[in-house]
């Protein structure tokens, strides 16, 4: 019942009904609207990270300081849908395979500069490049530099190797800003872009000074007349800070971490449904898991509701062994795996298993990841199965995540469930960590891909996901929501699913 | 004491030097790939191939390593493979940084340790002695960043006399600098209190029963001069070299209340660098912490020897 109440809730957040009111992070005030006033300084708490370098970067703390700097074709908001930003409009051809997208006109970079079409040509083939060390070449591997081109001097084409029909949200993968053509690769001393805000001083592994564009395009915005972002190590530092009042709202934050906050009086939680979750992966090509029996019994194994209520409070929405989160307007509908000891054993016994087997399971340090490993060492334990936890550093889980029989991986929300869909479980792809094909589902992701039609789209996402619950190649047991504490002084930050950060309309009292 | 000066010198070089290469070969052995820690671990990994070689990091850990030294001796301590900066001007900012807070907390600690350590001493057992032993012990015992999170609730956040964060912002003063330097510097007065106190408190003990006092006090000198004169002196030697050998962890080992408070010195600067595998920068600082730890026991070493005329006079021969 609850359960049902719970869907049900998401399901009206994904279509953007309830979503609206906690995505903007103010609660409906009844009766006196309040206006946004100018001026003031927003100190962000963000975690420590490295490489402030638009093209190569992946750390969510400099993600967030380039998103003010510099700025995407479109926005992907909370309810999913698309707002223009540099880009005014598009529309496609040939079944989704050739894009066109018109630019805004009179956009001004920070050194004076207009922006056209050559900065975004170049801006997307420096991404797309091979060795260009970007995520996103990885992400964009169905478009070739050479096929972006442009269109005029407000007009840019992409012509991709295959139909992807939501193309336009991956013009919003985080590397894909758009930087002049002649960039010369020194973000930190040389930041030039067309956002809000204008880079002042950047001090590594300690923070940057943001300062108001005052030639911004969206004129009168940004309120914010400057924004302070702290890097801090650890996210005790960053509550503490925000118990004190010393940081207004905190990047992104894990359940575990923040609970002091949830009753602290300065503070509110934005909170958003995501499409993040942690894939427990298995190596479908070695024993054991080349038995399909033996990965459904391990999915059986898993007491999700459990999971989330310790490892989450609550906040997050069940999962079912595919990535298609209740977020996605696609609404996939399917019977819900549930715990069943009885049924798993009696799988690993038709295996060839009937007493387990031991096994080395890998995981990063990285949020919930290794109690919820050991939730399911425990839950494992049940039928058999002898989970020995290896929990290792971040930077030595992703040396070998992909490789490992047994590993516990984090997967960021996206806008599209194409996106990881193509990632984490197309037959060859580099991200493919249980190392699973299948022709059939192949080529149904294929027609996803190019299919424009919603309900057509939702047909086949229902076949997508049968599929995936069916082979099993991941245990996926729930989507967790995204946390964004926020001082209450501070209105309009938004939340967002990928932990993107837009401080446009944001303003403080 | 100007030849032994000089012999100490030269070992210090000595003392770098191995020290260095040690660093360069421990590197090796730390867990991950450079260029994946770089790029993360979603960059195709022909791109992390392609960094890593432009990186120079497929050749041989000695070739790095003498072209690192001979770099390092003409002042070229080279770039951080992870924040794209010279290593030198970086390292050492972060260093005064953290000096300024050993400064702070040394100079918070010995006047209070060594005088309540004195004070203790010449009545063990008393009312003040149990206090402080006690004290000093649990608060010696408990790990900084609970004694910081405490520091923090309670006079941070629930008095809000102290700020959270030991930096506030690029436009304070000299006084707010130190204004914000305050709790974690008690911090480090918290934890290293009880080694200190009780150091002094047996110099102390063992002093004033030591034949030369009850000599001393024989032939008639007042209490005072038996206590500075004979007592101190001899009670304060081991606790000299106590103190150099802190002031070397409190200019390095300071990860934990760095972070907490978020105050950007070299502590934090070398746990980052060894996560991500930045040997540049983990070998510029550490080679700089080597080098106060080592001047810090040197001087420790010649304020004995000023201290202490059986050494002296051992040293200058």
């Amino acid at each position: 019942m609850d359960l049902i109440d719970r869907r049900r809730r998401r399901l009206m957040q994904g279509l953007g009904v309830a979503g609206a009111v906690t995505a903007t992070g103010t609660w409906p005030m009844l009766g006196h609207a309040q206006n946004p006033t100018r001026g003031g300084t927003l100190r962000m708490a963000l975690p420590l990270a490295e490489n402030l370098e638009p093209v190569t970067m992946s750390g969510g703390g400099v993600i967030a300081i380039v998103q003010q700097v510099a700025e995407y074709l479109v926005w992907a908001e909370d309810d999913l849908s698309l707002r223009p930003v540099l880009a005014t409009d598009w529309s496609s051809q040939d079944n989704a395979r050739i894009w066109h997208f018109k630019l805004r006109e009179g956009v001004e970079f920070h050194n004076g500069q207009e922006m056209t079409s050559a900065d975004v040509v170049a801006s997307f083939r420096r991404m797309v490049q091979p060795d260009s060390g970007s995520s996103g070449a990885a992400q964009l591997d169905f478009l070739k530099p050479e096929n972006v081109t442009a269109d005029g001097r407000y007009g840019v084409r992409f012509a991709l190797d295959r139909p992807v029909g939501a193309f336009p949200y991956y013009t919003h993968v985080y590397n894909a800003v758009i930087l002049p053509a002649d960039y010369d690769g020194d973000f930190a001393n040389n930041p030039i872009g067309t956002g809000p805000f204008r880079l002042t001083d950047y001090r590594p592994q300690e923070g940057a000074s943001l300062e108001r564009n005052p030639r911004y395009w969206n004129d009168p915005l940004p309120y914010l007349d400057r924004v302070e972002m702290d890097f801090y190590d650890g996210s005790q530092p960053q509550v503490l800070a925000m118990q004190g009042g010393e940081a207004d709202a905190m990047l992104s934050a894990g359940y575990i971490d923040i609970r002091p906050l949830f009753e602290a009086d300065n503070v509110r939680m934005v909170t958003q449904p995501t499409a993040t979750h942690a894939q427990v992966t298995m190596r479908t090509d070695q024993k054991p898991f080349d038995d399909v029996r033996v990965r459904q019994a391990v999915a059986l194994a898993v007491d999700r509701p459990r999971a989330m209520e310790v490892l989450l409070g609550g906040n997050a929405a069940i999962g079912n062994d595919h990535p298609l989160a209740p977020i996605y307007p696609v609404g996939v509908e399917l019977d819900q795996r549930r715990k069943d000891i009885e049924r798993a054993r009696a799988l690993l016994a038709e295996a060839g298993y009937p007493d387990g087997f031991p096994i080395d399971l890998h995981v990063g340090r990285l949020a919930e990841l290794p109690q919820y490993a050991e939730m399911l060492q425990q839950m494992l334990s049940q039928v058999g199965i002898q989970a020995d936890l290896k929990i290792e550093p971040l930077n030595v889980y992703y040396d070998h995540w992909t490789e490992v029989t047994f590993g516990v991986t984090d997967w960021a929300s996206r806008a599209t469930p194409g996106q990881i869909l193509n990632a984490a479980f197309r037959g060859g792809a580099d991200w493919n960590a249980p190392k699973w094909t299948n022709a059939r589902f192949d080529a149904l992701l294929d027609d996803f891909e190019r299919e424009p039609d919603p309900a057509a789209r939702a047909e086949i996402a229902d076949s997508l996901a049968a599929i995936l619950q069916e082979e099993v190649p991941a245990v996926i047991g729930y989507f967790k929501d995204g946390f964004r504490p926020v001082n209450k002084r501070v209105m309009n930050l938004p939340g967002n699913m990928s932990n993107f950060l837009d401080l446009t309309r944001t303003w403080v009292t | 004491m100007l030849r032994y000066t000089a012999r100490r010198l030269m070992l210090l070089g000595l003392t770098l030097l191995v020290a260095s290469v040690l660093i360069f070969t421990m590197t090796t052995v730390l867990p991950g790939d450079v260029g994946r820690i770089i790029l993360g671990p979603f960059a195709q990994e022909s791109a992390v191939e392609a960094l890593n070689v432009e990186l120079g990091l497929n050749q041989p850990i000695v070739v790095r390593y003498l072209q690192w030294i001979g770099g390092v001796l003409q002042g070229d301590w080279g770039e951080s493979l992870s924040l794209n900066t010279p290593v030198l001007p970086l390292a050492l900012e972060r260093l005064g940084r953290s000096l300024v807070l050993a400064a702070l907390a040394i100079g918070i600690l010995i006047p209070l340790a060594i005088g309540v350590g004195v004070a203790a001493g010449r009545r063990p057992g008393g009312g003040l002695d149990r206090v402080a032993s006690i004290l000093g012990l649990a608060l010696g015992a408990m790990p900084e960043f609970v004694t910081g999170v405490v520091l923090i609730v309670a006079f941070g956040i629930a008095l809000p006399w102290f700020p959270v964060q030991a930096v506030t912002g690029p436009d304070g003063g000299f006084w707010a600098m130190l204004h914000g330097l305050v709790l974690p510097a008690m911090c480090l007065v918290l934890l290293l209190f009880a080694y200190l106190f009780r150091m002094t408190r047996a110099g102390m003990i063992a002093a004033l029963e030591a034949d030369y006092t009850r000599t001393a006090r024989l032939k008639g000198l007042p209490e005072r001069i038996v206590l500075r004169r004979h007592v101190l002196r001899n009670a304060l030697l081991p606790t000299v070299t106590v103190i150099g050998a802190q002031l070397g962890w409190l200019v390095g080992g300071l990860v934990v209340v760095e972070s907490l408070f978020r105050y950007p010195g070299i502590g934090s600067l070398l746990h980052n660098a060894a996560s991500n595998k930045d040997v540049p920068l983990l070998a510029g600082c550490t080679l700089l912490v080597t080098l106060v730890f080592s001047l810090a026991n040197l001087t420790a070493d010649l304020v004995y020897g000023l201290l202490n005329p059986r050494v002296r006079d051992a040293v200058a021969e």
